[in-house]
């Protein structure tokens, strides 16, 4: 039988609740030893120069400037001065959450709001994203373009207040090797918001780091396949992502305000897409992972026989709800639905 | 405040799980199903033909001049387990014309010709539906006749290769956007009217 005794989960100090999250750039500016270095910063990272052209700006304005303006000496000094600047909500911590067989784990993470803070405080993502529902028509079709055209949002919007705005989160995360050879892995979520339109949203800049998950390491082959093992891996990813979207319950009742240079939004948030590879998605959703099993999909509850059937009709594809899986949880028949028997974290969130 | 959380309260939850998650384009096609399909192609090759065409196919991929972007598989698919996406994607460009005719020419004798070059047909047709689904998934937006389109036009005629001709043992999942998701967020649809799993594929 599984020994539950195997882990044991930590509890982790809660994020203080705020109520208006400032985006607008006056308060997010970090302190710099003057007015014009801060500019020559902004320059350099506005149009992301290289050290040698921004060296040659430098060169060019210590010619031009008066004696008191204090620039730095080099882009590298600058760079290494900003690399030093703490800036409240760029920082991650690490905290202790599961042990495992008398091994610890930790959590890299920084709180959720603090990394849509980042994202937000982008002034030209910013500017490309929409708070609202706005319905897209073409003789009479629906046109689905981006998630604010869709049918989540419409519903999403309508049952909150009016005036009150969707903001939708997607999650990413994938283990990621950090080297040629593959020894060493770790395994990032990254945040990025379905507000922005998707050609801005493709962009680099437009995903931020959320934290490391932590990873379960085995000693040897047979505890790597034994039953608790397993049970400690779902369990340590599941609670390791609840740690890191948890503060969004905390709004879920009232939202919060998103305050901008020149406005104020009254936001709900929602996560809407979790993205990720075929193990990820089963790792997520807590069915099975392997393609064998009677059920295989983790959306929907087609036979694995069934699956290359191209003409089910609608009535005899059922999804995966959160009610149904609750009920055979509760009711202890899991396994029939190639359903790990534990309760996903995901079925209390708005 | 408490107009709001009674609002709040009388609406069940707008995250399922079960619907929000999906697997990303690259991992489920480019990675997933196109590597599947080009692997099983190749073993399938081998077996109506022999060595011989599995060869032929390296040495058509190998004999394309260049161009730009485009990149030449110079070893053929020797090292199709290290590919990329990008590689993938490249070889979809041109697979359809790599593919065509192979079966023809080196078909062993237990196949006549007739059955050969409809195999034939029928390979290089679904390499071209399939082009054409990617395609689809990679479009901006969908009118809702769209994914209707994408089931009727490319999905449908796509399994039917498979099944009339036996030509992989098509055990993906085949369902698309109007029955698992239609109606969720455009994204999940982009997503979802893709209609495979890519594991269920890599173990078929």
């Amino acid at each position: 039988m599984i020994d539950e005794t195997e882990y044991s989960l930590h509890d982790v100090e809660p994020t203080p609740i705020f109520d208006t999250l400032d985006i607008s750039s006056t308060t997010n500016r970090p302190e710099f030893p003057s007015e014009e270095f801060g500019d020559f910063m902004e320059l350099v990272t506005k149009w992301n120069l290289s050290d040698a052209c921004a060296n040659d700006i430098l060169k060019f304005s210590r010619k031009i400037c008066r004696d008191d303006v204090k620039l730095p000496t080099s882009a590298k000094q600058a760079r290494q001065l900003l690399d030093r600047i703490n800036v409240s909500h760029l920082s991650f911590k690490k905290v202790h959450i599961m042990t495992y067989k008398e091994e610890p784990y930790h959590l890299r993470y920084r709180p959720i709001f603090d990394a849509i803070k980042e994202l937000l405080s982008n002034k030209e993502i910013l500017d490309n994203c929409t708070f609202e529902f706005n319905s897209l028509s073409h003789e009479g079709q629906r046109i689905y373009y981006e998630q604010y055209n869709g049918e989540w949002w419409e519903r999403v919007q309508n049952s909150l207040p009016r005036l009150a705005k969707v903001l939708s989160i997607i999650l990413y995360s994938d283990a990621t090797t950090c080297d040629h050879l593959g020894k060493s892995s770790e395994h990032p979520v990254y945040l990025t918001l379905g507000n922005i339109i998707s050609w801005r949203r493709n962009k680099p800049d437009a995903k931020v780091l959320l934290g490391y998950l932590p990873q379960l390491k085995a000693k040897t082959i047979s505890q790597k396949r034994s039953e608790g093992f397993r049970l400690a891996k779902r369990a340590l990813y599941q609670y390791s992502l609840d740690i890191l979207i948890r503060p969004l319950l905390d709004y879920q009742s009232d939202g919060f305000d998103l305050k901008t240079d020149n406005d104020v939004l009254w936001c709900y948030p929602f996560i809407s897409v979790m993205l990720g590879d075929l193990p990820e998605n089963a790792a997520l959703t807590l069915t099975f992972n392997s393609a064998n099993c009677s059920h295989p999909c983790h959306a929907c509850l087609v036979e694995g026989d069934k699956l290359n059937n191209a003409k089910l009709s609608d009535d005899q594809i059922v999804l995966r709800t959160t009610g149904t899986m609750k009920a055979f949880v509760d009711q202890g028949v899991a396994q029939q639905y190639s359903l790990h028997d534990m309760k996903n974290i995901f079925w209390r969130y708005p | 405040m408490s107009f709001n959380n009674i609002y709040l309260t009388m609406n069940v939850s707008h995250l399922n799980i079960y619907a929000a998650t999906i697997p990303d384009r690259m991992h489920h096609l480019d990675l997933g199903l196109f590597n599947y399909q080009v692997t099983y192609t190749r073993e399938l090759l081998k077996e109506w033909c022999g060595q011989i065409a599995v060869d032929e196919l390296d040495n058509r991929l190998a004999r394309i001049p260049r161009f730009p972007g485009l990149k030449i598989f110079k070893n053929g698919l020797e090292n199709i387990k290290r590919f990329t996406a990008d590689e993938f994607r490249n070889m979809m460009k041109v697979f359809v014309f790599v593919i065509e005719g192979i079966i023809k020419k080196h078909h062993k004798t237990i196949l006549s010709a007739n059955q050969a070059s409809k195999l034939d047909a029928a390979l290089v047709n679904a390499y071209y539906l399939w082009n054409k689904m990617y395609l689809y998934s990679r479009r901006e937006y969908f009118l809702e006749s769209d994914l209707n389109d994408f089931e009727v036009l490319c999905l449908a005629p796509y399994v039917n290769c498979f099944i009339t001709y036996k030509i992989l043992p098509f055990n993906c999942t085949v369902y698309i956007g109007s029955n698992c998701s239609m109606g969720h967020s455009v994204r999940t649809t982009l997503q979802k009217i893709l209609p495979f799993r890519t594991s269920i594929a890599k173990t078929a």
